[in-house]
């Protein structure tokens, strides 16, 4: 799944995805360089597991996409985030908090 | 993801597949060339940053590999590729394909059709109202019971909603239908409610409350409304019964289907009891009615039938007069009264044989299937090579196999649907509803459910052993199919066989059974000579219907019609009775001997059966006369004179001469003397043994319901419209049928016929798939051996010594699949053993038939491959590799 320097945690690409992308519109390299900026360059997502999370993620409906020029006018694919995307996005944070909530509890204990 | 969305996805990405893949490979490959555009950007030569740029995507094609995995509807994608790729397997090898669809096809079809039959005879729900709370009642010892006795029961129960009573008739019709013999039905006045028949036009009887009311009102059956033309109008129709008006007020609705049922006398007309005057709804001693209860919503039949019995306690005790004290009432659900006991066991025996042939179908398919995939070892294991899951080459198998079973499925319902047809239209065999089985709905999940079980039976074994696959020595084998199978394999192909073996033996051992069972039913000594007795069936009241019967007339009329007919040419001798040997007969007056007179003061289960009959009955019939004499014209009623047979005279007087001894009957209600001894006679059936018989002169207390028999020269059934033409003409008495004895006893066995074909034709059929498994398995072990026993002649073995070798191998398997069939069989017998009439006799001789046929073609199944492995020629075969 994850082939950045940290592995991504299962469930956690789709989260990332969805945060990376916002309100903007990416093609999927810009989704990678995205994410790659919002963690600071902890995770890289690589083309293998991107391009598969995108595809789904598009069937599910969370996101859309288009045909658009790129920065360097190249045809792309654009995707952008939907109204069920967003929605899933606060699912995903609150399924997200809950995890780091429980897991930093359990190592505080002695 | 929503499983809607999810469907809408995987329905888009397989309709649009070719605009999705050129997207897809548009996508990944900008993303590569914006990369690429990335580097050069940062100064790196154009050449240097698209390598690297491709090497960091990961190679375009695995990159689309898995957005293809992911997508939504890969897996149906993978199963088309699969079918795909199975049918071409299937094209690939001819041979294989056809054999295993032939067998799918037969296994199924067979099994199938013979599904339908059960579920139209047995399985289908009655085509009455709510049908699950209708039971039969009826009473031990004789059936019949009183219509009061009927009412007493159910005002005793809380779980009988209501009792419906009948009683056959057979009156004489005039319609514009036609003139004839009519199977009429006469009910009490809530058949049709507690029953629940449906009425396509009309109404119900009149309700009076009083079952001696006729109203000459008649209900016909849809079939019987069209012969006699049908229309949707009853105005003013009518029909006459034994010359009285009927106005018909009901027409009952096709699906009903009452003229199919047996066990009410397949009647075409109903109507009230009070219409015949011979029967007295209000007499406890009017024993000929049998019964229809529909229990409470809810209730058992088991808390029904204890009421009853307890009612009955108390009837018992009230009037000893009118029952004897074996009199029970009985129950039994509805739906089993009308397929009878009989014909359930004869139809689910034949089903089981029809499974038995569908396993060893299976396991000669499987057998097939494990050959092949030996020869197929390279292939599996070159695709293991490349990343293929187990998981993914099991699937692949399984479809595979599903495909090829679903098309010999598709074959084997066509035969099924063909054969079901067949027999429900030709009338071979005469089966209540059985005009109703077709290839419905429930006919086709069967066969549905039948092929995946055999697609996943096929799978299991053969994945079992590809799953220990040793990779290396596969691969390293290649193409060449020459080396040895593995000793896994082959253990399985062998208990394939034997199994084979096992189960072959048992359907050959149960149709030797069946055919000894009819064989012995039909040449038992009967206590009387079949072959050239004709007899007609007569009512002799005629015209004169009265409630009074004139002994003389009557009695008159009988003489001549039997006087007209013994003029017949070809007609050898004319007798009469009140029933015929093999009809069935019941009337048990009260009977007893001098030797225990206090026995006349109760009535008796273990009283004779009374047949009254004329005086060259035994001669006719050809029943042998022990000692005394036979009736005479100077038996005349006035003399009281009897005839007892051997097992009466057994019964009475053990070890002594009856001639002489002196006997009551009920019948009289007078004292006979025993004038002579005759032998016993199935007068029920042919499966059941004879019973006390008394005979009475027909001149002492005529009957006028009378069967005549003729004895002839030559082929009875050839006189049979003579002799009905003959009656015909005369006025005063009518004629119910006229049949030949052998017609009736081939009647009395076409179910066991039936059965007894269809057994021993699986029999035929498994005995040739395990020899052909039997032949295929050696004969494709000596093709993988060839080598082998090439380097054993080369080394000075025997010709005769590899054929020992061989033959001994397998016939350690088959021994054992002997030994199973033979145990197998032997608890079959036990199991079946009401099924194999007297089969107990030829038990050992069957078996033992079968177990030599069966050794004797395994075993030439083994020496055919066995001989021509013997015959190799070591330098060809070692030189070949």
């Amino acid at each position: 799944m994850g082939e950045g320097k940290t592995t991504l945690l299962q469930g956690t690409l789709d989260l990332l995805i969805l945060k990376a992308i916002g309100d903007g519109e990416f093609h999927g390299l810009g989704v990678s360089r995205r994410i790659e900026q919002i963690t600071h360059g902890t995770f890289q997502v690589g083309p293998g597991s991107l391009f598969p999370a995108l595809h789904r993620m598009e069937e599910a409906g969370w996101l859309a996409s288009f045909w658009g020029d790129s920065e360097n006018n190249r045809r792309a694919k654009f995707y952008r985030r939907t109204k069920a995307g967003e929605r899933q996005l606060g699912i995903e944070t609150e399924e997200w908090a809950t995890i780091t909530r429980a897991i930093a509890n359990a190592l505080k204990t002695t | 993801m929503s499983r809607m969305s999810h469907m809408r996805a995987a329905l888009k990405n397989l309709v649009h597949r070719q605009r999705i893949e050129a997207e897809l490979d548009s996508e990944v490959r900008a993303c590569a060339e914006m990369l690429a555009a990335e580097k050069i950007a940062e100064g790196m030569p154009a050449a240097e940053a698209r390598r690297r740029a491709l090497a960091e995507l990961g190679g375009a094609e695995q990159v689309k590999q898995a957005v293809r995995d992911d997508r939504a509807g890969t897996r149906v994608a993978a199963l088309w590729q699969d079918v795909r790729f199975g049918l071409r397997q299937l094209r690939r090898s001819p041979g294989f394909a056809i054999m295993g669809l032939l067998i799918i096809a037969m296994g199924v079809g067979v099994t199938t059709a013979m599904y339908s039959i059960v579920d139209a005879v047995i399985l289908k729900p009655l085509p009455f109202v709510q049908p699950d709370r209708l039971v039969a009642v009826g009473s031990i010892p004789s059936r019949y019971f009183s219509f009061p006795t009927m009412e007493d029961w159910r005002k005793g129960s809380s779980a009988v909603e209501s009792i419906a009573a009948y009683t056959g008739w057979a009156p004489r019709i005039e319609s514009s239908a036609g003139l004839g013999h009519a199977n009429a039905l006469l009910v009490s006045q809530n058949f049709l409610g507690t029953v629940g028949v449906p009425l396509r036009l009309g109404q119900d009887f009149t309700q009076s409350g009083n079952e001696r009311d006729c109203f000459s009102q008649a209900i016909v059956t849809n079939s019987y409304w069209r012969r006699m033309g049908g229309g949707d109008a009853l105005d003013g129709r009518t029909i006459s019964l034994d010359y009285q008006t009927y106005s018909i007020i009901g027409v009952l609705a096709p699906k009903a289907g009452l003229e199919d049922i047996e066990a009410l006398g397949e009647p075409s007309i109903l109507t009230p009891i009070g219409c015949d005057p011979a029967k007295d709804p209000e007499s406890r001693g009017d024993r000929t009615f049998q019964g229809i209860a529909r229990l409470k919503q809810g209730a058992s039949m088991l808390a029904a039938l204890q009421d009853l019995a307890r009612t009955q306690k108390n009837l018992s005790r009230a009037y000893p007069r009118y029952y004897s004290p074996t009199f029970v009432p009985t129950m039994m659900p509805l739906n089993d009264f009308i397929s009878g006991t009989e014909t359930r066991s004869s139809l689910l025996a034949t089903l089981a044989a029809c499974g038995m042939l569908l396993l060893i179908s299976c396991a000669n398919l499987t057998n097939l299937l494990l050959a092949r995939s030996t020869r197929r070892r390279s292939e599996f294991a070159l695709r293991t090579m490349l990343g293929a899951r187990p998981q993914r080459l099991f699937r692949q198998m399984l479809t595979e196999n599903a495909t090829l079973v679903a098309l010999g499925s598709a074959l084997g319902v066509v035969v099924a649907s063909v054969s079901v047809h067949l027999v429900s239209h030709v009338s071979v065999i005469h089966l209540p509803r059985l005009n109703q089985a077709r290839m419905d709905l429930p006919a086709i999940v069967f066969a549905v459910s039948v092929s995946a079980a055999i697609a996943i039976l096929l799978t299991l074994l053969p994945a079992a052993r590809s799953k220990r696959m040793a990779l290396t020595e596969d691969l390293r084998s290649g193409g060449s199919g020459t080396t040895s199978a593995p000793q896994g394999l082959r253990r399985a192909g062998r208990m394939l066989v034997a199994a084979q073996i096992a189960l072959a033996f048992m359907l050959v051992a149960a149709s030797g059974w069946m055919v000894s069972s009819v064989v012995i039913l039909l040449h038992q000594p009967l206590g009387f000579a079949p072959e050239h007795l004709l007899f007609a069936s007569t009512d002799l009241r005629g015209q004169l219907r009265g409630a009074t019967i004139d002994p003389a007339l009557t009695l008159e009329k009988l003489r001549e019609a039997m006087t007209a007919l013994r003029g017949l040419p070809g007609v050898e001798e004319v007798a009469a009775a009140n029933d015929k040997p093999l009809g069935g007969r019941v009337n048990r007056y009260g009977f007893c001997s001098d030797v225990h007179p206090e026995d006349c003061q109760q009535s008796s289960a273990e009283a004779p059966d009374v047949f009254l009959v004329t005086p060259t009955y035994f001669e006719t019939v050809g029943q042998v006369l022990i000692r005394g004499r036979v009736f005479n014209g100077a038996d005349d009623g006035r003399n009281h004179v009897a005839i007892v047979n051997r097992a009466l005279a057994q019964h009475e007087w053990p070890g002594r001469n009856p001639v002489g001894h002196r006997i009551f009957s009920g019948d009289l209600q007078a004292w006979a003397t025993v004038v002579g001894e005759v032998g016993d006679v199935h007068t029920y059936s042919l499966d059941r043994a004879p019973v006390s018989n008394l005979y009475l002169p027909e001149a002492d207390g005529p009957d006028t319901s009378m069967t005549i028999f003729l004895r002839t020269g030559s082929d009875p059934s050839e006189l049979d419209e003579t002799v009905r033409r003959t009656l015909r003409s005369r006025t005063d008495l009518t004629v119910r049928y006229v049949e030949s004895m052998p017609e009736l006893m081939a009647h009395a066995v076409a179910l066991r016929k039936f059965a007894m074909w269809i057994v021993a034709a699986f029999g035929l059929v498994a005995l040739g798939l395990a020899t052909l498994g039997t032949y295929a398995l050696l004969a494709y072990e000596v093709s993988l051996r060839e080598r082998e026993i090439g380097i054993r002649l080369a080394l000075g073995s025997q010709r005769s010594g590899i054929l020992v070798l061989l033959v001994w191998q397998e016939s350690q398997w088959i021994a054992a699949g002997l030994t199973a069939g033979l145990l197998g069989a032997i608890l079959m017998g036990y199991i079946l053993r009401a099924e194999f009439y007297h089969a107990g006799a030829a038990s050992g001789p069957v078996l033992a038939a079968a177990l030599s046929l069966l050794a004797l073609f395994a075993l030439a199944a083994v020496a055919i491959p066995g001989r021509r492995a013997s015959l190799l020629d070591p330098s060809v075969t070692l030189r070949r590799e």
